[in-house]
């Protein structure tokens, strides 16, 4: 009980007023305090924080950093209790983005800024959400893998894949992993888009040459350079932000799975007009410009690539039906039970 | 008789307070959860929550992890209490409890993947499998009933044993008839303890069984995989899922309590102790376990730490310094290692408290509200911490405001703060006090207490004066068994963290998931160092005591 009390805070105020104090900053003028909740990585924020206290007056920014799916966890056990103090999502997994979209949980705002990346991909920019950061699902493998130990390639080195489909060839049987579909939103994107473009049997496929799926990308770059599994599929911003001479990366044939990242204003933000100027601000040079540091791509054809990768537009990227990400969203549970039932079969 | 009814009666408003807030609230909006379905909802989430291969193994798991400790905690726990050990023998045996679960499995993967780990083909042994598994997590918790053991041991007085040598009882009798018998309650109460841990336990399931191209699920990464793909529609099915867990958790202790019977375990207090032999063939056997299953792991994560490149081999060209300097002066891990000192400590303090009072009033009361409101504090500690999480999360995620006079508001704001991750803490690991007191306070015969309440002392002085320090050395155990897992939490954390409220077990995953595994090495080093000195002070302290 003394506890509960000592974690208490008291305000005072006229009567009449409710005893609500209002948020106050240096000189009178109000501060709006926006929660950004995010996937990015911590690096980036560390660099965009100083810059949005500079180019974002009157705004205090509070970020909720984590993975995308725990976001996504705690973004909604906090809107089932009542409401979310979350004023912009910012995560890496479509899917979610769509599925609030149809729920009618996000504000419809797009910023000007945005009508860049329709030039890019229409499906990028919906009336309620947009992405501005793109991931790029590309292969990977140690450029001298130990050689195979058995079978009839045994003895040999096997160069990395240069294709998704390659991954169910047999000489990389039991030497590629992947993130993990059922626990990772964009792996999950980029596995539902890899069978949408290579059919159904790919996945029994890659079963039956021994599937390791796990984790995220960096556990993919760890069993790489442990050469545990010397060749996988990950996003290309592990492979820049941690480079390792030793391991080369390809654009599939197929073209590489673009995985846009969102950004959206829910509903039931408390500060609607502040959460859209940090919407702008995020498209707009400086946090594109720290995007393009963390080794991602902006989606405005403006920024260049990131160090070490070409730009988009020089990217083959995998084809995709234009209502791809919505008919994904709409098939995605029963694609989860798939995928459940296919990775524990033994 | 009015002070000691108005003690009790204080004491049970805190500890209704207490579980109120960090126990009925968030399991009952969990409930919730499930009350909110639509009947026409209902098949699809039962049918997508249940899983019969998962049932089977976190069954097989629990079982497996059952024999492991009791196959090396036990002769241990009897090594500790009976045999004169080196000094780092014996305080060796608590650290790989010491070191995250976490932390180890990334070590075994290291010592043990099928293909290229440094001791593949030694270990006769898949570790990327059930068998793995309780393996690794058999040998995180081995400490746990090999201590049990060896403090029920300390609390057997010489006489006892002393008195059936006399009778001609050989050493293996006496062993047989009178010391292991004694040990039962602890032994039984390390039992709950470690089913409801390997039933509740993630982080070894889901490293070992996901890095597998035919994986084992178990009930725990099921219950991951709906949170994190289906965030809300997958919330009534772990919630299902985790009411499962409570199975074991809940059937163990009745289980238990029925093998017990009727049968009394209680001794006089303040007996000699009695002395250690020397046995150099149990102190090589104690020694083994030390090396396997705490330094050799423990070799594997201070290599990791010092490694420039990963994979790269461990030549002088591949070791260095960087990863220690880089980390040492990341500002992230200063506040960090603040935040989880100051929760570790407070939780670890607060559980105890909560546990010495809500085991008291279960054992020495023993009505149906005592026992009632005991079984209920050991909930959190059954379910996973992504469960409770969100349980906390549904409850604590808005401001709570009291509006006096129209002029004054006293509001209970915990969102993103270390009030919200310590109440966590404490709620999920209060019923490692609450079960240790309860096993010590069953072997401790309750005349003391009733001879101090005839002159005259109130509950308080009843506890703070006879129960507290004849209880002491249990709940310092207890204590420390609380800090080492808040010191480092991960699940709890990662979902009710703050933008200013960073912790270790957050920080090493984040290193480990998104940068890089040498600075995570370095800071898992680090843990394991603190919590190691931590395992020697509490051992140290037992030795001055007289316990060793």
């Amino acid at each position: 009980m003394l506890l509960a009390m000592l974690a208490c805070r008291v305000e005072f105020s006229p009567p009449g007023q409710g005893a609500a104090a209002p948020a106050g900053g240096q000189g009178g003028q109000e501060i709006a305090e926006v929660w950004v909740y995010t996937s990015m990585y911590q690096e980036v924020i560390d660099a965009l924080k100083p810059l949005a206290e500079a180019e974002l007056p009157g705004v205090r920014l509070q970020w909720f950093q984590s993975g995308s799916e725990k976001v996504a966890a705690r973004w909604e056990a906090e809107q089932a209790a009542g409401g979310s103090r979350a004023c912009l999502l910012a995560t890496s997994d479509p899917g979610w983005y769509v599925d609030l979209s149809r729920r009618g949980l996000l504000l419809p705002y797009v910023t000007p800024k945005a009508l860049g990346v329709l030039d890019v991909n229409r499906g990028w920019v919906q009336p309620d959400h947009a992405a501005f950061r793109i991931s790029l699902m590309v292969l990977a493998g140690l450029s001298a893998p130990p050689p195979v130990s058995g079978g009839e390639a045994a003895g040999s080195i096997v160069a990395p894949p240069i294709s998704y489909a390659l991954l169910a060839d047999p000489l990389y049987k039991d030497r590629f992993s992947t993130g993990d579909p059922l626990s990772s939103g964009t792996t999950f994107t980029a596995v539902a888009a890899l069978e949408t473009a290579l059919g159904p049997d790919w996945l029994p496929g890659l079963k039956r040459n021994g599937w390791v799926a796990s984790g995220g990308s960096s556990a993919v770059m760890g069993r790489i350079q442990s050469g545990e599994r010397p060749y996988g599929m990950l996003l290309l911003e592990n492979l820049l932000s941690r480079p390792d001479p030793r391991v080369s990366w390809a654009i599939p044939e197929e073209g590489a799975v673009a995985v846009p990242g969102p950004l959206a204003i829910p509903r039931g933000c408390g500060e609607p007009a502040a959460a859209e100027r940090v919407y702008d601000w995020l498209f707009g040079p400086s946090a594109q410009e720290q995007i393009v540091a963390g080794k991602m791509h902006s989606p405005l054809p403006e920024y260049p690539p990131p160090a070490g990768a070409p730009p988009l537009s020089e990217i083959r990227q995998l084809p995709l039906p234009a209502d791809f990400y919505a008919r994904a969203a709409a098939e995605s549970e029963p694609r989860k039970q798939r995928l459940q039932q296919l990775l524990s079969g033994g | 008789m009015a002070a000691l009814r108005g003690g009790e009666a204080l004491l049970r408003l805190a500890a209704a307070v207490f579980l109120l807030m960090a126990v009925a609230m968030p399991l009952g909006a969990l409930l919730l959860q499930l009350g909110a379905l639509r009947w026409q909802e209902l098949p699809a989430v039962l049918g997508g929550a249940f899983d019969g291969a998962a049932l089977l193994n976190s069954a097989l798991l629990c079982l497996g992890v059952l024999a492991v400790t009791n196959l090396f905690g036990v002769p241990l726990g009897v090594a500790l209490a009976r045999v004169r050990l080196p000094g780092w023998v014996a305080m060796g045996v608590r650290l790989p409890y010491v070191i995250p679960p976490y932390v180890s499995t990334i070590a075994w993967i290291q010592l043990a993947n099928p293909t290229n780990g440094l001791l593949t083909g030694l270990l006769p042994l898949n570790i990327y499998s059930l068998w793995g598994m309780i393996w690794v997590l058999g040998l995180h918790l081995t400490p746990f009933v090999a201590l049990s053991v060896q403090d029920a041991l300390n609390r057997v007085p010489a006489s006892m044993e002393e008195a059936a040598r006399v009778a001609g009882a050989g050493r293996r009798e006496i062993l047989r008839d009178i010391t292991l018998p004694m040990a039962l309650p602890a032994l039984l109460a390390s039992a709950g303890f470690v089913l409801a841990s390997a039933a509740a336990s993630f982080g070894v399931p889901y490293l070992l069984s996901a890095s597998s191209s035919s994986p084992d699920p178990v009930l725990t990464t099921r219950i991951y995989q709906a949170l994190e793909l289906s965030p809300a529609t997958g919330r009534p099915q772990a919630v299902l899922l985790a009411l499962l867990l409570l199975v074991p958790g809940v059937g163990a202790p009745l289980l238990f309590r029925w093998m017990q019977g009727r049968r009394g375990f209680s001794v006089p207090a303040g007996g000699r102790a009695v002395e250690p032999v020397a046995l150099p063939a149990a102190a090589a056997g104690v020694g083994l376990y030390v090396a396997v299953a705490a330094l050799l792991p423990l070799i594997a994560v201070v290599i990791g730490s010092f490694t420039l490149r990963l994979g790269a081999g461990i030549g002088p060209s591949n070791l260095g310094l960087k990863p220690w300097i880089d980390l040492l002066s990341d500002g992230r891990l200063h506040r960090a290692l603040l935040h989880s000192t100051i929760l570790a400590t407070a939780a670890a303090t607060a559980a105890c408290g909560a546990g010495l009072v809500l085991g008291w009033l279960a054992q020495r009361r023993g009505t149906a509200l005592d026992r009632g409101i005991a079984a209920a504090a050991r909930l959190p500690f059954l379910i996973p911490g992504s469960v409770l999480g969100l349980g906390l999360l549904l409850c604590w995620s808005q401001d709570i405001r009291f509006v006096l006079l129209d002029r004054v508001s006293l509001i209970l704001s915990l969102p993103d703060t270390l009030w919200l991750l310590g109440l966590a803490y404490t709620a999920r690991f209060v019923a490692l006090p609450l079960d240790g007191a309860r096993a010590a306070l069953q072997s401790m015969h309750p005349s003391l207490e009733e001879a101090a309440r005839i002159s005259g002392a109130g509950t308080g002085g009843v506890l703070r004066d006879v129960t507290l320090p004849i209880l002491m050395p249990a709940l310092q155990s207890a204590w420390f068994l609380v800090f080492v897992p808040c010191f480092c939490e991960l699940t709890l954390s990662v979902l009710l963290k703050g933008p200013e409220t960073e912790v270790l077990g957050t920080l090493l995953f984040y290193l480990q998931s998104y940068a890089d595994p040498s600075a995570a090495a370095v800071l898992a080093v680090l843990v394991v160092a603190v919590m190691g000195i931590g395992a020697a002070a509490l051992w140290l302290a037992g030795r001055n005591r007289g316990a060793t």
